[in-house]
């Protein structure tokens, strides 16, 4: 019971950032072309679009994230709120699967608690393929949280894709961020 | 001796006789003619055999008779030399024109073996000379292929430089561009003469050679002189 | 070898060729080059008040040589700047070795509206090709432009050009971050926003008649599938179920739309009848099944499945019934869609070296990579098939890129603030 106020606390800001994506929503204004809102758009001569300066990183299968659950305390592993994935895998990772066994255990605790599992990808590849990646992604971690008795009803799955990364960048660094699912208590 | 004598006088008389008879007898039937050859040369004259009639009767005026008839005998005889002689003569006449004739005729085939010696001779120099001019021929006319298709080589990649061909073309299409040249080889006209069907190949084929202006034609202007109109056929390999 | 040897040698080459003297010698021209056309845009004279001289001639000029079929001649090489045909001179032209020649002019009428006439002329036949006049208001004249090129296109190309039509987008600026839906021209031009968004937008996808636009919108937080009317602005939300709602699809008769939805588990392709809103599932399995794309028949549908562990392209019948796969090798294809023929499919994939844009030919089974990015996306083929115009990156910052068919010219169409992506090129008409 401990944990009630850190789940009140997450729920309001839940409710904050709920309230928040309300008002954005309403902020989606719709033009009809016949009305048209003129922006300059310069057209630029001839350009070679070659690949930038930057080395270019292969995808990789076999990138070694941190993947060891083992010495976590449960509080440890509960603090973890987002689970990372291999480029174009939804596999869950040693760490992965403890951390949503630890997520799934908590929710069992409380029978009102209720959780959104947002999927991510990073950029590379296409945006719907990536929409449908980072779903699967999140339903691999809502089937841990079910497999391990939470209701189905209480677990939100949600993708993004590739559209709201967290980590900026084209490298392996800020891939290896972006290729995620975030937990978030409702 | 003198009956003998006689007998031989007669049989003589009687010969001559007979002998004069049968020529008067075969003048009056053949006829006779000074300048007539005898028709079959060499051929003796047939004798016919006359009885006297009356020995008694002939000797009276056999004198006379054997007078004249000596002196007709005597012409007859120099006109049967005569004849003779011209027979003879009219014989080895013939003779010497049957063996000039003969002469003449292996003259003349000497002649013709000769000449158609010397024509076999005059040929085999004529087949050995257009041999020689053969082979000369054949390697100037190689020289001259080969300069002609180094020609037209040049022309062909200056023309396909310039030949931008159209993206739509479909396999199998053919045009002919007749061109005029100067001298300079410069295109001076430049016609289709067998459309392709499709008018934007036929115009890029047409343009090309227009590009391609002037063709790359030898310096000298009496090339003009053999060359001064060309058909381009455009038909691509490759599409 | 003298002079009179040689010519010696060309009449016994004429005669060995059993041709008479003066003969016409016949020549076979095989092998051309598809080289790109030298044409010449000279600036149009204006009559007039204003000074829109150069607006037409510039318009055309950069649309055919965007085109990558075309070479336009840089202007300080200009022999001269002709106006009218009898000012025209055509041998300087023919050194430039310049094919055709553009000349115009334009008059502002007394009503304010602007006369407009071209000549297309061929410099080596000496020739019009095409000439037009148009009166419209200066506004329009623009568009005008993008005809004349069409014009131009289809004289000396026998192709239906493309370069009056429109390409719709997604922008992204701002922090917040602001997602516009937009449409412009095909050059990038003119740009007006149609959606406006704090929330991701995707996918935007042309009806086949030109007049709507489909698209995926994250405006209530979670992605789904919208249709906007582009005239009155009116828009209906077609699906909106759990799950992903994303990858609409028009089929070509613009009757259906093919998209992704997830409702029942996972990522499967649907038909949806837009006339009663009939929706029908099509593919079955436990992968992503996504990216839906119609074949040029509206028979079959293509689309993006990882069930071999890798995305690769799969075909099913728009009757339903198993699906085939169609893409083989590589570690990444998607995001496809038919070539006009139905020949090939434009993709993105993988080969090792980045996300490029590609043609994968059906008959071969062979993938010919058209861009050397490291993430380019969303390609979409030209109407006549002729252009992709696909997002990339340049500078770090999404740009969209026009490409030629041989992948030998491409533009970039940058826009002044923010970042593209998305693109889809539209159909003809519908203006």
């Amino acid at each position: 019971m401990h944990k009630l106020p850190d789940i009140l606390l997450r729920r309001a800001a839940a409710l904050v950032a709920l309230f928040a994506a309300m008002l954005l929503a309403a902020c989606t204004t719709v033009t009809p072309y016949s009305d048209p809102v003129v922006v300059e758009v310069p057209l630029e001569g001839l350009d070679d679009l070659g690949a930038a300066d930057e080395d270019i990183i292969e995808p990789s299968d076999t990138y070694i994230y941190e993947d060891d659950a083992s010495g976590l305390s449960e509080k440890e592993l509960l603090e973890k709120r987002v689970i990372y994935f291999d480029y174009d895998s939804s596999f869950l990772s040693e760490l992965g699967e403890a951390v949503s066994n630890a997520h799934a255990r908590n929710l069992g605790g409380d029978a009102n608690a209720r959780v959104i599992l947002e999927g991510h990808a990073d950029e590379r590849g296409t945006r719907e393929y990536n929409l449908a990646l980072a779903e699967d992604r999140a339903k691999t971690v809502a089937d841990v949280l079910q497999a391990l008795g939470v209701d189905g009803a209480r677990i939100e799955v949600v993708s993004y894709g590739e559209e709201r990364p967290a980590a900026a960048g084209s490298n392996e660094a800020a891939w290896s961020q972006n290729r995620r699912v975030e937990i978030l208590y409702q | 001796m003198s009956r003998l004598l006689r007998a031989g006088l007669f049989a003589r008389a009687v010969l001559f006789t007979a002998a004069v008879h049968s020529a008067l007898f075969i003048v009056l039937i053949q006829g006779f003619s000074w300048f007539t050859p005898p028709k079959r040369g060499g051929e003796p004259i047939s004798a016919s055999v006359v009885f006297a009639r009356d020995i008694g009767d002939w000797r009276a005026e056999d004198l006379r008779k054997r007078e004249g008839a000596a002196r007709a005998a005597r012409q007859m005889g120099e006109a049967l030399a005569r004849q003779k002689e011209e027979r003879r003569a009219a014989e080895k006449l013939a003779q010497q024109k049957r063996a000039e004739e003969k002469e003449k005729k292996k003259r003349q085939k000497q002649l013709a073996e000769r000449r158609k010696a010397e024509q076999a001779e005059r040929a085999e120099q004529a087949a050995r000379e257009a041999e020689n001019k053969r082979k000369v021929d054949a390697v100037w006319r190689r020289a001259a292929e080969d300069a002609l298709s180094a020609l037209i080589g040049r022309i062909a990649a200056k023309v396909e430089r310039n030949w931008r061909r159209p993206q739509t073309s479909r396999a199998g299409l053919r045009a002919t561009i007749r061109v005029n040249v100067a001298r300079d080889g410069s295109v001076t006209g430049a016609r289709v003469t067998r459309s392709s069907g499709d008018p934007l190949f036929d115009q890029s084929a047409e343009r090309a050679v227009l590009k391609a202006s002037p063709l790359p034609f030898p310096k000298d202007p009496q090339y003009y002189e053999f060359i001064d109109t060309f058909d381009f056929k455009f038909h691509p390999d490759e599409l | 070898m003298s002079a009179h040897s040689r010519i010696a040698l060309f009449a016994l080459a004429l005669a060995a060729m059993a041709r008479p003297a003066a003969a016409v010698v016949t020549i076979d021209v095989t092998r051309g080059t598809e080289s790109r056309i030298p044409i010449a845009v000279v600036p149009f004279a204006f009559e007039g008040a204003g000074a829109a001289e150069n607006l037409p001639a510039a318009i055309i000029e950069a649309n055919l040589a965007r085109s990558g079929r075309f070479a336009p001649l840089a202007r300080e090489d200009f022999a001269a700047r002709p106006q009218t045909p009898e000012e025209v001179r055509y041998k300087p032209w023919r050194l430039l070795k310049v094919e055709n020649l553009v000349i115009g002019r334009l008059k502002e009428q007394k009503d304010g509206r602007i006369q407009i006439q071209f000549r297309l002329l061929d410099v080596f036949r000496e020739r019009q090709i095409a000439g037009q006049k148009f009166t419209v208001p200066a506004a329009r004249l623009r568009k005008t432009a993008h005809q004349i090129s069409d014009i131009i296109y289809e004289k000396l190309l026998g192709r239906r050009g493309a370069f009056d039509t429109r390409i719709a987008f997604v922008t992204v600026d701002g922090r917040p971050r602001r997602y516009r839906l937009q449409i412009a021209d095909a050059d990038g031009h003119s740009p007006k926003t149609i959606l406006e968004s704090s929330r991701p937008v995707l996918s935007p996808a042309w009806s086949p008649d030109g007049r709507r636009l489909a698209y995926v919108s994250f405006e209530q937080n979670r992605s789904m599938v919208y249709i906007q009317d582009l005239w009155s602005g009116k828009r209906e939300r077609i699906a909106g179920y759990d799950g992903i709602n994303g990858a609409p699809a028009w089929s070509p008769d613009g009757r259906r739309l093919a998209l992704t939805l997830s409702k029942e588990g996972n990522p499967e392709i649907y038909l949806y009848e837009l006339a009663g809103g009939k929706l029908r599932r099509l593919t079955r399995h436990t992968a992503i099944d996504t990216e839906p794309a119609w074949s040029p028949d509206g028979g079959g549908v293509i689309f993006t499945s990882n069930r071999s562990g890798r995305p690769q392209i799969y075909r099913i019948s728009a009757r339903g019934g198993a699906a085939e796969r169609v893409t083989f090798g590589g570690k990444y294809n998607a995001g496809a869609s038919y070539a006009a023929d139905g020949k090939s499919l434009v993709l993105i994939t993988n080969q090792g070296n980045g996300y490029r844009v590609a043609l994968y030919s059906l008959a071969e089974h062979s993938v010919r990579e058209l861009t050397r990015g490291r993430h380019d996306e969303s390609p979409s083929f030209s109407p006549n098939g002729d252009m992709i115009m696909y997002a990339s990156q340049a500078g770090g910052r999404g740009v969209l890129a026009a490409l030629s068919l041989d992948g030998r010219v491409r533009q970039v169409i940058r826009t002044r603030a923010g970042a593209v992506r998305e693109v889809d090129w539209s159909p003809y008409g519908g203006q």
